[in-house]
C-alpha cells in the first residue's frame, strides 16, 4: 500500500476534486464498486439484525435457548427441518435455528469489530512509536512482534483457552474470563503484530518527509508530529488492513468455537452451531447450511468491503 | 565578522555525517564532510544568498542555522547569543524567531491538512493569542491567496500556490529570520518570478532577514544583498551581490558563465569544468577545488599539472576589503583564459589520474 503523500492528486478530474475532502473523494470512489457497496449494505442489515436480535426473537416467538422438544423433535429425538414458524428448522435440542443464527451474528460481529479494533489500536500505537522513535524501544517491540508471529497460532490458542477456561474466574487474576473475552484476547495477541509491522514501516518512510521536518521547524513536539502529522497519513494502510483483519478474526472465532474452545454452548455462535451440526449433517442439512451460509456471506462481505476500501484509497484507480 | 551587530552568524560551522557499514554490527568507516568551517554573518533586514551545486553543503548549512540538524562543531549565534546547543522548551521559543521555507512545496505540506490548518499550525503550537481564523486569513491574503481557499487541501493547489502556503506558514510567527531553501527551484519559471517578487515585498513590509539557498545565481542575484559561494562544504567566495559579476574565485567564475541569461551572455563563452565534484567522503587534499580548477592550469601552463601549494594547503578565506573575501591562492584576474584552460583540461586524456592524488 502506498503512503505516497500525493495520494489523491493524480487521476482526479478537477470537477470532482475541488472543494471535497479526501474522505469525501474516497466515499465517491468506494460507491462505484458495486460489489463492495452491496456488501456494505448487507453488513449494515446484519448489524441492525444482530442489535435487534431480542426483538426478532420476540417476533418469532422463540428465544435462542427455548427448547421445543415436543413440537420440533420427532419421536426418535431427531430435529425437524424448516417450517412456517421455524424458518431455519430446529437443532438437536429443539431450539430455533433462525433465532440462534441471528444471535450468532452478535458474537461474530463483536469479535470481528472489537478484537480487530483493539489489535489495530495496539499495532498502530506501537508501530508509530517504534517507527518514529527508533532505538531500543523499536528493537524491543519489533522482536516481540517477531516472536508472536513465530508462535504456532492454533496450538497456542488451544493451550491458552484450555488454561483460562478451567475455572469461571479465568486467568490473569480474573481479567480474562472464559467465553467471549478469552476469544477476543487470543485474537488480539496474534493479530496486532501484522498491523504493527505495516504501521512501523510506513512511519519509517513518513518520518523522513519534508512536512515532518516542517513540523519540527514550526516547533511541534515529537508526540504532536507523530499523532497530528504522521498518523493522518497512515489512515489508508491502517483502514485497508483493519478491514482485512475483521473477517480473519470472525473466522478464527468460528474455528475456536468449532473446537469447543470459544464461547460456551448457551451463547449461540456460528462456529459452535457448525460444530453441533457436524453430528447431524446426514439427516439435518439445515443445521449446517444456515450458519454456514451466514458465516460465508459475512466473511465474503467483509473481504469485498476491504477490497473496495483499498481501491478507494488507490490513487491509480480508474474511476 | 566585521559587521557590528549581525542578526545571525555562524562560526566554524561544521557538519560531518558518519558513514557506517554493516547492518547487524554497524561501525563507522568514515564521514561525509558536508559542511566545513563555515563563517557567515547577516545583518538584520538583509539577505544572504548561499549558492553552490548540489552536494556543496548549502542546504545542510541552512538546516543547521534553522536548528533542524545539529552541527558537529562550530556555533550559531542569534544576536550574539549562542543557540547551537539550545534544546527543549528553549528551542521551541527560538522557533518563533527562525522559520524555514522548503524546496519541495508539495512534500512540505501535509496532504491530510487544509491550508488553514497548515498556516494555523505555528499559531496553535505556540499558543499565539488572538483569533486564529482571522490571523490565518490575513496571512493567506498577504501571500496572495484568497482566504476562501483556506478549506482546500494541498493537492487542490498549484505548485506556486503551495509554495505561497509554505511562505504563509513561515510568516505566521513573525520571525526575525527566514531560511529559504531553494524556494523556487521546484516551480515553473513563469511562477518563479511571482514568488521571488512576493518574497521581496514581504521583506520590505516586515523587515525580515533572509538566508536564501539556491543553485541558481539568477535567484540569488534577484534576492540577495550578499552572496556566499560554497564548494564541497566550504565557502570559497563572499561578495556583495552587486560585485559578484567580477569574481575572484575560479569556481565562481565557472558558475557565472553557467548561469543562463547572464550579462554579456552573447559574447562570453562558458567555462566547462571537467569531471564531477569529488566525493565529500574523501575530499581532495589542499584546496578542494584543485582537481577541477582551470586557474591552477593557467598558472602551471599545463592541463595536467597543478601547483604544489594548491595540492597541499587549503587556502583560507581572505578578506580583500569592500566586503569581498576569497579562498584561493591566486584569485582570478581579468586576463586569465579560464575557458581555454578548462577546454584544455577536458581534452587532456590523463586528467583524472593527474588530479586524483
Amino acid at each position: 500500500m502506498s503512503v505516497d503523500v500525493s495520494i489523491l492528486e493524480s487521476a482526479q478530474p478537477p470537477a470532482l476534486g475541488t472543494g471535497r475532502s479526501p474522505a469525501a473523494l474516497m466515499w465517491l470512489r468506494f460507491r462505484v464498486n458495486r460489489a463492495a457497496y452491496v456488501s456494505l449494505i448487507f453488513l449494515v442489515v446484519l448489524t441492525v439484525a444482530a442489535i435487534a436480535a431480542p426483538l426478532i426473537a420476540h417476533l418469532a416467538g422463540h428465544g435462542p435457548n427455548d427448547l421445543y422438544r415436543t413440537s420440533m423433535l420427532d419421536s426418535f429425538g431427531n430435529p425437524k427441518g424448516p417450517t412456517l414458524h421455524f424458518w431455519f428448522g430446529a437443532d438437536a435440542s429443539g431450539r430455533d435455528v433462525f433465532v440462534r443464527v441471528i444471535y450468532g451474528a452478535r458474537v461474530s460481529l463483536i469479535v470481528g469489530v472489537v478484537a480487530t479494533g483493539i489489535a489495530a489500536t495496539i499495532g498502530v500505537v506501537f508501530g508509530l512509536i517504534a517507527g518514529f522513535r527508533g532505538g531500543g524501544l523499536d528493537t524491543l517491540l519489533s522482536r516481540t512482534s517477531d516472536v508472536v508471529l513465530a508462535l504456532p497460532v492454533l496450538l497456542f490458542a488451544i493451550g491458552l483457552s484450555s488454561a483460562c477456561s478451567n475455572t469461571a474466574q479465568g486467568c490473569v487474576g480474573g481479567a480474562v474470563t472464559p467465553g467471549l473475552n478469552l476469544v477476543i484476547v487470543i485474537i488480539v495477541i496474534f493479530a496486532w503484530p501484522a498491523m504493527f509491522r505495516i504501521v512501523r514501516a510506513a512511519t519509517l518512510s513518513l518520518r523522513e518527509s519534508t512536512f515532518v521536518e516542517a513540523g519540527r521547524a514550526v516547533g511541534m513536539t515529537g508526540r504532536s508530529i507523530m499523532f497530528r502529522e504522521v498518523l493522518p497519513n497512515l489512515i489508508s494502510p491502517v483502514v485497508v488492513y483493519a478491514a482485512l483483519m475483521i473477517p480473519e478474526s470472525i473466522l478464527f472465532e468460528a474455528y475456536l468455537s468449532f473446537l469447543g474452545l470459544g464461547v460456551p454452548g448457551t451463547t449461540p455462535s456460528w462456529g459452535g452451531m457448525l460444530e453441533q451440526a457436524s453430528q447431524y449433517y446426514t439427516t439435518a442439512w439445515w443445521l449446517m447450511v444456515f450458519p454456514g451460509v451466514f458465516l460465508l456471506a459475512t466473511i465474503l462481505a467483509f473481504n469485498l468491503v476491504a477490497d473496495g476500501v483499498r481501491d478507494a484509497f488507490d490513487p491509480k484507480a480508474t474511476k | 565578522m566585521t559587521d557590528p551587530a549581525p542578526l545571525i552568524a555562524t562560526e566554524g560551522l561544521t557538519k560531518r555525517f558518519p558513514v557506517t557499514r554493516g547492518i547487524l554490527f554497524a561501525h563507522t568507516v568514515g564521514a561525509v564532510h558536508a559542511v566545513e568551517d563555515v563563517h557567515l554573518a547577516v545583518r538584520r533586514g538583509r539577505t544572504l544568498g548561499i549558492v553552490g551545486e548540489s552536494g556543496s553543503g548549502k542546504s545542510t548549512t541552512g538546516r543547521m542555522i534553522a536548528r533542524l540538524i545539529d552541527p558537529t562543531a562550530g556555533t550559531v549565534l542569534l544576536e550574539g547569543t549562542d543557540i547551537t546547543r539550545v534544546g527543549g522548551a528553549e528551542l521551541r521559543v527560538l522557533r518563533r524567531r527562525i522559520q524555514m521555507v522548503f524546496q519541495d512545496p508539495t512534500g512540505a505540506l501535509n496532504p491530510r491538512h487544509t491550508a488553514n490548518q497548515i498556516v494555523g499550525a505555528p499559531l496553535r503550537v505556540h499558543h499565539v493569542a488572538g483569533n486564529r481564523a482571522v490571523r490565518v486569513a490575513a496571512l493567506l491574503e498577504q501571500v496572495g491567496l484568497s482566504p476562501d481557499l483556506g478549506d482546500r487541501y494541498p493537492h487542490e493547489f498549484s505548485g506556486g500556490q503551495r509554495q505561497r502556503i509554505g511562505i504563509a506558514r513561515a510568516l505566521a510567527l513573525e520571525p526575525d529570520l527566514i531560511v529559504l531553501d531553494e524556494p523556487v527551484s521546484a516551480l515553473d519559471v513563469s511562477v518563479q518570478a511571482h514568488i521571488l517578487n512576493l518574497l521581496t515585498d514581504l521583506q520590505r513590509a516586515h523587515g525580515m532577514t533572509y538566508i536564501v539557498i539556491s543553485h541558481d545565481l539568477g535567484v540569488i542575484r534577484h534576492l540577495a544583498d550578499e552572496v556566499a559561494v560554497m564548494y564541497l562544504g566550504r565557502i570559497v567566495e563572499r561578495a556583495p551581490a552587486a560585485s559578484i559579476a567580477a569574481p575572484f574565485h575560479p569556481y565562481t567564475a565557472a558558475l557565472l558563465t553557467a548561469a543562463p541569461g547572464r550579462p554579456g551572455a552573447a559574447h562570453r563563452r562558458r567555462i566547462l569544468l571537467p569531471g564531477d565534484p569529488p566525493s565529500p567522503i574523501t575530499p581532495p587534499s589542499g584546496c578542494a577545488f584543485h582537481p577541477r580548477c582551470p586557474k591552477a592550469r593557467v598558472i602551471s601552463g599545463d592541463p595536467n599539472v597543478v601547483p604544489e601549494r594548491c595540492r597541499t594547503d587549503a587556502p583560507p578565506l581572505d578578506n580583500l576589503g569592500r566586503g569581498r573575501s576569497v579562498a584561493c591562492w591566486s584569485p582570478v584576474a581579468t586576463t586569465d583564459d579560464l575557458v581555454g584552460a578548462a577546454e584544455a583540461m577536458s581534452a587532456a586524456p590523463d586528467i583524472a589520474r593527474a588530479t586524483s592524488d
